[in-house]
C-alpha cells in the first residue's frame, strides 16, 4: 500500500457541480477524483483504491443508478459506499434496491454541505474499519500458515513472551520435553533450560528481556541443556530471535531447539577417532609432514621438527627442497615423475637432510600423494626417519668383520710364517754361539737375529690385535692402556717412521689400566692416533704425545698433537657422524663418531680442546680402577 | 742316564732347530716327521719330554698325543704351535679326556727352546 491516504470519487456531468463539490469536501481528509460521465468513472475504479463514491444520479447517457449498477458488479467496488445526489422531489431512490443496506444513501440537492461532510465522514470512518478488518485477517491466514510450518517442524520451536513465559511450542517441543499440549504455557523458560548458558537471559529473568539480551540471542547458536518434565537433562542448540510490534516495542522471542544428543555421539566418536590419529602423529618418532603440490610445508609434527631443527612457524615459511642438498634434487624430481604421480607413492628411499645448523643427516624417506574427492592431487605426505645410527651400527658391523676378515688371514699367515721364522732364527743363533764375539761375522748375525726378531713380533702383534673382540662371548677385563697403545703404535710403525713423528709416552704409574672388552678401545685409540697423524701432516713439527693419568676416580687418557687444529666452525661437528674434512675416499667421517659410541659404552665420555695453528687435544675419559 | 727328548713336526726346519738347539747339551734328541712315525719310535724307545706340533698333515698334534697316551700316559708332551684356533675344540675335548698335555706358543728362540727341556727335565724353573 503505497499511499494510505483515502480516496474519493466524485461524478456529475455538470462541471459546476463538481466544483462546488469539490469544495465541500476541501475539508475531508481525502484525495477526491473527479469525473463527468460514468464510462470515465469506471475506468477511474480500475485504477483507483476508492472509498466512497458521490454520483449525481441524473445524468445523460449513464445516469447514477446505472453506474452504480456497473459498481456493484465490478470485483474491486462490489462494496464501494455511494451516496447519490438526487433532486428533492424525486421518489427516484426507490428504484435502486437491492443494493447492499448502510452502504448506500441519498443526499437530496440543493444539499446543506454540512449534511453531506457528516455522510461523508462516516463512509471514511466505515472504509477505515472495513480495510482493518481485511488486514486482520490477511494476518490470520498468515498466522495459521506459521502454525503449519511450526507443527511440521522437527525442531522445537517456542514463543516467549517478553517476561520470559512460554505462550507457545510446537509439537516437536512437547515430544522433546515429554509435556501434554497445554501444560507448557505459562512455564518460565528460566526453569526449561541451564541457566549458567542462558546468562543474557538471566536480567530478563528478573524484569523483562531487554533488547541488549534479545539482541545476544537472536541468530546465535547456544549449545545448552533444556530439561525435560522429568528434569532430565538434554543438551541442544538454541537460536533464537525477537519480535516487536508495530512502534518496535519488544513482544517477545522465538525460540527454536534442536536436540543435539545423536550429533554429539558422533562427534564424540569422530573426536575419539580423530585424537587417536593425532596422537600417533604427534607422538610418532618417525617425522611426519604435509606438503602441498609446490612443495611448500603446510603441516609438521613435532619429530619431524626436532630431526630438521627448526620450529613449525620457520618451517612454513621454507620449501621442501631446501630441507634436502643439491644433489638429490634431480632423483626426487625423477621420483616424483615416475612414481608418485602414476602410482601415488613413492618406494622408501635413502637420502639426507639438511638441519637448521647445516647438520647433514642420513634419512630413509617415503611419500604419498594427497587427493582431493575429486581426485586432483592436493600435496604429499613425507615421512622421514633418521637412520644415522643404523649407518653407524652399519660402520661398526663393517668394522668388525673387517677385524675378523684379518683375524683369519693372520692366523693363517702367522702359522705359515711362524715356522719359517722360527727356523731362521734358531739357525741365527745357532750360528752366533758358534761365532767368536770378536769376529766381524757376530756383529752381522746379531743385526740378522734382531730384524728376524721384529718380523716375529710383527706377526705375533698383527695376530693379537685381531684377535681380540672376534668372539662375542668375551668379558670385560682390566687391560693396561700402554699395552693398548703400544699394539697401535706397531700397527701405525710404518707409516710414523716415514713421516717422521715424534711420539711422545708419558704414563702415570698409578692409573694405567682400564676396564674393556675385547679389541674396542684399540679401535678408539686406532681412530685418534690415525686422526692425529693426519693433522700433523701439514704442520711444521710432528710430535704426537700419548699421556694417561688419573682423574678423581676417573682415568684421563690424553692425545695432543702439534697439528693445525679444528676449524672453529667444525667444533659443533666433530662428533655427528658423516662429517669429515679429508678428501673423498680418505675418511668415512665415522672415526670419531664411532670412538665416542664405544667410549660412551664404557661409561666414559670424549673431551676435546683445539688451538688454530697449534694443535688439537683430545681426551678419553674412563672410569678408573677402585682399590 | 741321559734324557731324551722327541721332537714331532712336519716342518723339517723346527726339526733342524730343536737339534741345534739342543746339540752339545746333556740331552739326547730325536725327530720325527709326523705322527704317525713318532707313535713308532716311542713303542720302541721310551722318551722324557716330547714336543709335538699341533698342525701337521695326517694325523695332527691331539690325535697323536692321544696315541702317546695309550702308551705311555705320563711322559711330559708340549704341543707347540703358532695358532691353536682351529683346534680349540679338539685341544679342549682332549683336556676333558684327562689327557695330560701343555701348550707352548711359537715362535721359540734357541735359548727358549734350551731353558723349557731343561726347566723340565731338571727341575728347575723356566725362564
Amino acid at each position: 500500500m503505497v499511499n494510505d491516504r483515502q480516496k474519493i470519487l466524485i461524478v456529475d456531468d455538470k462541471q459546476e457541480n463538481l466544483y462546488a463539490l469539490e469544495k465541500v469536501l476541501e475539508k475531508v481528509d481525502a484525495d477526491i477524483i473527479r469525473t463527468t460521465n460514468g464510462n470515465d468513472a469506471l475506468i477511474a475504479s480500475l485504477n483507483h483504491e476508492f472509498a466512497l463514491a458521490i454520483l449525481d444520479v441524473q445524468m445523460p447517457l449513464m445516469d447514477g443508478y446505472e453506474l452504480a449498477g456497473y459498481l456493484r458488479d465490478g470485483e474491486k467496488t462490489r462494496n464501494l459506499p455511494v451516496i447519490f445526489l438526487t433532486a428533492a422531489y424525486s421518489d427516484e431512490y426507490h428504484e435502486f434496491k437491492g443494493y447492499e443496506a448502510g452502504a448506500v444513501d441519498f443526499v437530496s440537492k440543493p444539499y446543506r454541505p454540512e449534511i453531506l461532510l457528516a455522510k461523508v465522514r462516516i463512509f471514511q470512518q466505515l472504509d477505515r474499519q472495513r480495510r482493518e478488518l481485511e488486514k486482520t485477517i490477511a494476518l490470520e491466514k498468515q498466522k495459521n500458515h506459521l502454525e503449519n510450518i511450526l507443527l511440521s517442524m522437527t525442531d522445537a520451536v517456542m514463543v516467549v513472551s517478553k517476561d520470559g513465559f512460554i505462550q507457545t511450542a510446537n509439537e516437536a517441543t512437547l515430544s522433546l520435553l515429554s509435556y501434554a499440549p497445554g501444560e507448557i504455557i505459562d512455564i518460565p523458560f528460566s526453569e526449561l533450560f541451564e541457566d549458567n548458558i542462558l546468562s543474557p537471559w538471566k536480567i530478563a529473568e528478573e524484569k523483562t528481556l531487554s533488547s541488549t539480551d534479545i539482541k545476544n540471542l537472536a541468530h546465535h547458536n547456544i549449545e545448552t541443556r533444556v530439561f525435560t518434565k522429568h528434569k532430565e537433562a538434554i543438551p541442544v542448540i538454541i537460536s533464537g530471535s525477537a519480535f516487536h510490534d508495530r512502534d518496535n516495542l519488544l513482544l517477545g522471542v522465538v525460540i527454536v531447539a534442536r536436540d543435539i544428543r545423536e550429533q554429539i555421539k558422533s562427534q564424540k566418536a569422530l573426536e575419539a577417532s580423530e585424537e587417536k590419529y593425532r596422537t600417533l602423529y604427534e607422538t610418532s618418532r618417525d617425522g611426519i609432514a604435509f606438503c602441498d603440490m609446490f612443495n611448500r610445508p603446510i603441516d609438521a609434527n613435532r619429530a619431524f621438527l626436532d630431526m630438521v631443527g627448526y620450529e613449525k612457524a620457520e618451517l612454513l615459511e621454507l620449501n621442501c627442497r631446501q630441507l634436502i642438498p643439491d644433489k638429490w634434487h634431480d632423483m626426487d624430481a625423477n621420483i616424483f615423475k615416475e612414481q608418485i604421480l602414476p602410482r601415488g607413492y613413492a618406494d622408501e628411499n635413502e637420502k639426507e637432510f639438511i638441519r637448521k645448523d647445516g647438520a647433514i643427516f642420513p634419512v630413509s624417506m617415503r611419500r604419498w600423494l594427497s587427493r582431493d574427492d575429486a581426485g586432483n592431487p592436493i600435496g604429499m605426505w613425507i615421512l622421514i626417519r633418521d637412520i644415522t645410527d643404523i649407518k653407524i651400527l652399519e660402520q661398526q658391523r663393517i668394522m668388525t668383520e673387517k677385524m675378523t676378515a684379518l683375524g683369519m688371514l693372520a692366523g693363517g699367515m702367522s702359522h705359515e710364517l711362524n715356522n719359517p721364522l722360527m727356523g731362521i732364527h734358531g739357525f741365527i743363533e745357532y750360528c752366533l754361539n758358534h761365532t767368536e764375539t770378536q769376529d766381524k761375522r757376530h756383529a752381522i748375525l746379531e743385526d740378522a737375529k734382531r730384524e728376524t726378531k721384529q718380523c716375529m713380533d710383527l706377526v705375533e702383534n698383527l695376530l693379537t690385535f685381531s684377535h681380540m673382540g672376534q668372539s662375542s662371548e668375551e668379558k670385560y677385563r682390566w687391560v693396561d692402556c700402554e699395552d693398548i697403545f703400544d699394539r697401535v703404535l706397531r700397527l701405525l710403525a710404518y707409516r710414523i717412521e716415514k713421516e717422521d713423528v715424534r711420539v711422545v709416552k708419558q704414563i702415570s704409574e698409578e692409573s694405567r689400566k682400564i676396564y674393556t672388552k675385547g679389541n674396542t678401545m684399540q679401535q678408539v685409540f686406532l681412530n685418534l692416533m690415525t686422526n692425529a697423524l693426519d693433522a700433523v701432516m701439514a704442520a711444521p713439527k710432528r710430535e704426537i704425545r700419548f699421556e694417561v693419568r688419573p682423574s678423581g676416580e676417573n682415568i684421563l687418557i690424553t692425545l695432543s698433537d702439534t697439528g693445525n687444529g679444528i676449524l672453529p666452525g667444525h667444533m659443533k661437528r666433530i662428533f655427528d657422524p658423516f662429517f669429515t674434512t679429508k678428501p673423498v675416499g680418505k675418511g668415512t667421517g665415522l672415526g670419531l663418531s664411532v670412538s665416542k659410541s664405544i667410549v660412551e659404552s664404557h661409561g666414559g665420555e670424549i673431551v676435546y680442546e683445539s688451538t688454530p695453528g697449534k694443535g688439537t687435544r683430545i681426551g678419553v675419559r674412563l672410569p678408573g680402577k677402585k682399590d | 742316564m741321559i734324557k731324551r727328548i722327541l721332537v714331532i713336526d712336519d716342518d723339517e726346519a723346527i726339526r733342524k732347530v730343536f737339534l741345534l738347539a739342543l746339540e752339545g747339551t746333556e740331552f739326547q734328541v730325536d725327530t720325527a716327521p709326523s705322527g704317525a712315525i713318532g707313535i713308532e719310535m716311542i713303542k720302541e724307545q721310551s722318551y722324557d719330554l716330547i714336543n709335538i706340533d699341533l698342525k701337521m698333515p695326517g694325523m695332527n698334534g691331539v690325535e697323536t698325543l692321544r696315541e702317546i697316551r695309550k702308551i705311555n700316559p705320563d711322559t711330559p708332551v708340549y704341543i707347540v704351535t703358532a695358532f691353536f684356533g682351529e683346534f680349540e675344540e679338539q685341544l679342549n675335548a682332549a683336556q676333558k679326556e684327562d689327557l695330560k698335555f701343555e701348550l707352548m706358543m711359537k715362535p721359540l728362540t734357541m735359548s727358549q727352546i734350551v731353558s723349557l727341556a731343561r726347566g723340565i727335565l731338571n727341575g728347575a724353573v723356566i725362564y
